[in-house]
Parts: structure tokens; C-alpha cells; sequence
């Protein structure tokens, strides 16, 4: 096969990778730190937190089913709008934190739940307080059941990323477009793009695999 | 043009959003119903070990899975017309969400098949049913019924995944709000109604499948 | 030559031994009983028998001809001759009774469903389950789905009927009018291998029992000729009727 790629193709494509694993790194990270803060809440008990958890668990119900790419140029519009000067690329992380904290919110409070309310009256008759409760009964309990599907979400967040190349990022799939309008053969490039997704997003997925391999067995 | 919102012309549109939403409807039931039959036969191939196909199949869900659905279907939009192959967008994203969709239904059907009780295997053989006859009579049903739930989500997820469709001009609900911003400069009024359409929209199709549950 | 021969079976799940020898002869229309502790093999006897679960070694011959469990034509034709009742059932939780019922027949046998109906009805009535055609089995009781089961396979025509435990979750009164049933089946020449724990059914419905023992035959008796002449499954029997 010819080498259908110059130097300054390669360059960009580099970048454009990077660009990609930066904004699944970044989103993701916020992600997981919105779902867990927002599943702890709608997990808790306590009086004080009533009104949080129901702005918190109608939010994501209802953020959920917005497609991404309209909460991307909501996003957009209203970081403009409210004369924020931020970089598409915060946009987009911030887009993919919105969504995919929902989506882990709903993981983080189901995986809480799980664990029966036997056990964690057990723990109450020993005298445990909520947070050793937490850590010592519920955790242990629940994290297998939240840390796979949690990296499974990772996973869609990182292909969600190839939108962002509509508000001008250019990430992998962006790059890929503007590989072929100059001419290249399409082919090639698109084969590329592929790969360079499948690069990032494939030891994920084994990794995963075998975390559920693992919980099967135990 | 003011900084406040104005929503009264956008409203006045709303007749053409729903019909951009009918087309959203469309392409996902469509695709979803495609990409179960395929998923499916991948599913099943993926389990039967004497099938032969199983590195195929599982090779097909792997790239799909691991790879974004835009640019998937960038790959073809781009790579068919260089094989002669000419659709429209509406077939082009239709084709790439029935190739993407099957993948991760298959995942889906895989997960219900390997939940089937052996019994029910066992059962089937002793009373003489061939694999085809296995399949279609005990395990897809018993499958159907137990993954219901994961199915419909999956399709919610693929109606909201129609929005991507407008990138190639296909002109469903986000599509229709591309053009009616650009004419009407009410960018975040009509995403705004457009986010409302879609969860509305969503919340219908999974109410309706759930009530649509006991036919199964 | 005897109808049904077991030649050495042996049989193994993964790597565990569970079949380890056995050699038995069945002679048409009779009715064998196997007991023993579990883990003993029984249920793997039938297993083995209806092609389920793969010989490591011997064989099985019906009618002077070995069983041929490699093929699929070997296998279809093997298991068009028999019938099973499992111990869980395997009856098919989507399927109504009815549909249940007629799911082999139509199918496999490709009959027409109308004219099944009236069999289908005999053998509802036969197991005491008449009116119950259009319900699933989760809507029906533990002894109910037992008895769908034995209507399933008797739906079948068997030449040879395995029963794993098919009166386990019945009642005194029902047992009775199972056994008779059986007993009936017996005498139009099905032959009967069951597993069951139950020893008063297993001594009253028995031509032969045949106690198991760590995958090899322990010990045999035939209770309508000579009462229980075997020490070992006297001993048995009675611990069994005792936990009981």
C-alpha cells in the first residue's frame, strides 16, 4: 500500500487524536465526578438534601433524552449568550460531562440500591454511622456493580466526542473530513480515522470484559 | 435583534418540527427493526460455535462497537460513490445506523441467550427441535421477552441518535432546526424547543413500548 | 437379547467421573426404577440415554443396535422413540399449556393443530389437568407444572418414557392416580425409567429397581417376584422412607 500521507497529514492527524483522547479523558473525568456527587445525593436520606434530589433526578431524566449534539449547541449557544469566552473544545468537555453524568448518576444511585436493606440494618444494629455504613457495608458491595457499566458509558462518551467536529473542533472525525476534501483518498483516511477511534476506545472494552468476567466468577 | 427570547415565531414553526420529528420516528424504527433481525443472526452466530461465522460476527461487533457511528457513516457516505453506489442520505444513515445498531443489539441478544435456562435447551433437543426451530420457537421469544426492557432502551438511544442524520442533510427534527435557526436567527429558542420535542418524543416511544410489553 | 442395553456406560461431567461402568438390561414394557443418594449417577443414566449428555466410553443398544449419539440423523432418530420429564420441568414459560403441549408435535411432527386438540384434552384429562390449555405455566402451582410435564411427554408417544423425579411435587392422592397412569402406559408396552426418591411409589409401581452407587449399579431387585430381596436396597429404602 502507498503511503498516501504527508508529513504535515500525519502532524494533523496526530493532533486530531490527541484532540480526541483529551476531550474522552477530560469529559469523562467530569462525568464520573457529576455522576457520583449527583448519585450520592439522590442516594442519600437526609431531609436537608429533599428538594436537591428532585431537581437532580428530574434534571437527568430529562437531560437524558436530549441528543447529544443538541445539548452540545445548547452548550454553545448559552456560553455565548452569556458573553463566557470558552474554547469549543471546553465546550465539548463540558457537553459530555452534562450527558454523561446523567447517564452515571443513574448507574452510581442503582449500584447504591442493590445492596439490601437487610444488610445495611445489620450494620445500623452494630452501631455503624452512615459514612462507615457507606464505606465498610454498601461500597464494597455495590462498586462491582457500579465500575463496569460506569466504563462502559466511558466507551460511548469517547465515539460521542466525534460530534464535537460540528462546532469547529477538530478531533479525529474533523480531521478525517478535511483529510478527504483535500482530495485524499477516502478510503485511507477513513480507514485511519477507524483505527485511531478503535485505538483508544478497544483496550477499554477488554478491559472491561474482563472485569465482567471476573465479578461472574467470584 | 434584542438579547431577550422570543419564542413566538419559533412556535408558529412548530408544525414543521413535527414533521421533522415523524421523520426522526421513521428512520429509527426502521433501522432498529433492520438492525434486530441482523443483530440477531450475529447474535446467533456468535453462540452457535458450529456456525463457522463466529470470528466474522464477532469481529463485525467488535469494529462497530469500538468505533464512533458519525464516522462510520462518513466512511460510507464518502466510500460508496466511489464504488458506484449512490443512495440517498436518508438511505445512507439509515444503512449505517442498521450496521451500527445490530452490533450493539446483538451484544443484547447474546447477554438474553446466554441467560436462557439450559433446561429450556435440554427441553427443546429431547422434543426433536432442529436448531432453526430451537431458535425461532423457544430461545428468540424467551430472549425477546427477558432482554424487553434493555431493547427498548436501546431504541430510545437510537431515536435520539437520529439527530447525527442532519449532518448529511437528511431533513428530520434536528435537521429542520438547523434550517429554521439559520432563517430565523433564534438559535437557542429553537434548540430549546427542539430538546423539549425529543424528550418528549422519547418518553412517548418508551411509555408505548412498555404498554406494548405483554404482546410479546 | 434384551430391548434397551447398557454396555459399559460411562460418562463424565467435565472432568468429574460420574457414569463409571454401567451394564443394565431393559426388557419392553417394563418399569425401572433407579435409586440411590444424589450424585450416584441416576439422572445422568437418563441423560446419557436420551442424548443430553455424551458417552466417554461403552454403549447403549436398542433393539440389538447400538445407539448412534455422534450423528444428528443418529440423534433425531434416538430421541423421536423417547420422551422426558425433567425434575425442573423445562416447560416453556412463554408458551401457553396448550402451545406447550402441541410445540413438538406440530413442529417436529408437522401435524395440523386441529386435530391434536382432542388428544390434547385426553391428556390433559389423563393427568387431571383438564381446562387448564390457555394458562402459562407460571400461573400454575409447582404439582401443576409436574403434571404438564408428564402431559408434554405423553404427547409425544414415547416407546420409552425417563421421568427424573416426576412425582416429587405431588400429593398423596395425585401419586396414586400417576402411577396407576403409569402402571397403564407400562402395559401397552412404554417402557419406563424413572428416578425417584419416593419409595413407596418405587416399590409399588417397580418391575425393577436398580440402586445406584458412586456410578456403578450396587444392587438390583425385582419387588413383584421376590419382596425386596436385596439387603442393600432393603437398607436403603428404609433409610430413604425413614428421612421421609
Amino acid at each position: 500500500m502507498t503511503q498516501p500521507f504527508t508529513s504535515y497529514d500525519v502532524l494533523l492527524l496526530w493532533h486530531a487524536f490527541l484532540t480526541t483522547f483529551y476531550l474522552s479523558l477530560c469529559g469523562g473525568a467530569l462525568a464520573i465526578a457529576g455522576g457520583t456527587g449527583m448519585g450520592l445525593i439522590c442516594f442519600s436520606r437526609a431531609r436537608l438534601f429533599a428538594p436537591l434530589r428532585l431537581v437532580v433526578g428530574g434534571g437527568c431524566t430529562v437531560v437524558r433524552r436530549i441528543p447529544f449534539i443538541i445539548v452540545l449547541y445548547l452548550v454553545f449557544y448559552v456560553s455565548g449568550m452569556s458573553g463566557l469566552d470558552i474554547s469549543a473544545v471546553t465546550v465539548s468537555i463540558l457537553a459530555i460531562g452534562l450527558i454523561g453524568s446523567t447517564y452515571i448518576t443513574e448507574i452510581v444511585q442503582g449500584g447504591l440500591r442493590a445492596v439490601g436493606s437487610d444488610k445495611i440494618e445489620v450494620a445500623r444494629t452494630m452501631n455503624m454511622g452512615s459514612a462507615a455504613i457507606l464505606r465498610h457495608v454498601i461500597l464494597p458491595q455495590s462498586l462491582p456493580l457500579i465500575v463496569p457499566p460506569v466504563l462502559g458509558y466511558l466507551v460511548l462518551f469517547i465515539k460521542d466526542t466525534a460530534l464535537a467536529s460540528q462546532i469547529g473542533v477538530i478531533e479525529l472525525n474533523q480531521a478525517g473530513i478535511i483529510l478527504t476534501n483535500r482530495g485524499l483518498p477516502t478510503f485511507h483516511v477513513f480507514f485511519t480515522i477507524l483505527i485511531l477511534y478503535f485505538v483508544i476506545s478497544f483496550p477499554l472494552t477488554v478491559m472491561i470484559q474482563k472485569m465482567e468476567k471476573k465479578l461472574v466468577i467470584s | 435583534m434584542g438579547h431577550g427570547l422570543h419564542y413566538q415565531r419559533v412556535l408558529q414553526a412548530l408544525p414543521y418540527l413535527l414533521g421533522g420529528a415523524g421523520e426522526s420516528v421513521m428512520l429509527a424504527l426502521m433501522a432498529f427493526l433492520m438492525a434486530l433481525v441482523l443483530g440477531l443472526g450475529l447474535a446467533i452466530a456468535r453462540m452457535e460455535s458450529s456456525s463457522g461465522l463466529r470470528p466474522a460476527a464477532s469481529g463485525f461487533v467488535i469494529f462497530f462497537t469500538n468505533t464512533p457511528q458519525l464516522s462510520q457513516i462518513f466512511a460510507m457516505f464518502y466510500c460508496l460513490p466511489m464504488a458506484g453506489i449512490n443512495l440517498s442520505p436518508f438511505v445512507s444513515v439509515l444503512l449505517g445506523m442498521t450496521l451500527n445498531a445490530s452490533a450493539y443489539l446483538s451484544n443484547i441478544l447474546v447477554a438474553g441467550i446466554g441467560q436462557t435456562p439450559r433446561i429450556y435447551h435440554e427441553a427443546a433437543d429431547t422434543l426433536g427441535l432442529n436448531l432453526r426451530q430451537k431458535y425461532m420457537r423457544i430461545i428468540v421469544p424467551h430472549v425477546l421477552r427477558i432482554m424487553y426492557p434493555a431493547l427498548n432502551n436501546h431504541f430510545v438511544i437510537m431515536l435520539l441518535g437520529t439527530s447525527m442524520a442532519s449532518i448529511f442533510g437528511v431533513e428530520e427534527l434536528t435537521g429542520r432546526a438547523y434550517y429554521l435557526a439559520s432563517v430565523t436567527f433564534r438559535s437557542f429558542e429553537v434548540l430549546s424547543i427542539t430538546a423539549v420535542l425529543y424528550v418528549a418524543m422519547s418518553f412517548l416511544a418508551s411509555r408505548l413500548l412498555m404498554s406494548l410489553r405483554r404482546l410479546v | 437379547m434384551s430391548y434397551l442395553e447398557f454396555r459399559n456406560v460411562q460418562a463424565s461431567y467435565g472432568t468429574n467421573p460420574i457414569l463409571l461402568g454401567v451394564d443394565l438390561d431393559i426388557e419392553k414394557g417394563e418399569i425401572v426404577s433407579l435409586i440411590g443418594p444424589s450424585g450416584s449417577g441416576k439422572s445422568t443414566m437418563l441423560r446419557v440415554l436420551i442424548g443430553l449428555t455424551p458417552l466417554s466410553g461403552g454403549e447403549i443398544r436398542l433393539e440389538g443396535k447400538p445407539i448412534d449419539y455422534a450423528t444428528k440423523a443418529g440423534l433425531r432418530a434416538v430421541r423421536s422413540r423417547m420422551a422426558m420429564v425433567f425434575q425442573s420441568f423445562g416447560l416453556f414459560d412463554h408458551l401457553t399449556v396448550e402451545q406447550n403441549l402441541l410445540l413438538a408435535p406440530t413442529v417436529v411432527g408437522k401435524k395440523k393443530r386441529a386435530p391434536l386438540l382432542e388428544e390434547m384434552h385426553e391428556v390433559l384429562r389423563l393427568t387431571d389437568m383438564q381446562g387448564h390449555d390457555g394458562k402459562r405455566p407460571p400461573q400454575l402451582s409447582g404439582g401443576q407444572k409436574q403434571r404438564i410435564a408428564i402431559a408434554r411427554a405423553l404427547m409425544l408417544h414415547p416407546e420409552i418414557l425417563l421421568m427424573d423425579e416426576p412425582t416429587s411435587a405431588l400429593d398423596p392422592i395425585r401419586i396414586a392416580a400417576m402411577s396407576d397412569l403409569f402402571g397403564k402406559l407400562a402395559a401397552q408396552g412404554v417402557t419406563i425409567i424413572q428416578v425417584s426418591h419416593n419409595m413407596d411409589v418405587v416399590r409399588s409401581l417397580s418391575d425393577r429397581i436398580v440402586l445406584m452407587h458412586d456410578g456403578r449399579i450396587a444392587a438390583t431387585a425385582s419387588p413383584k417376584r421376590d419382596q425386596d430381596d436385596n439387603a442393600a436396597i432393603a437398607r436403603f429404602m428404609a433409610a430413604e422412607a425413614h428421612q421421609a
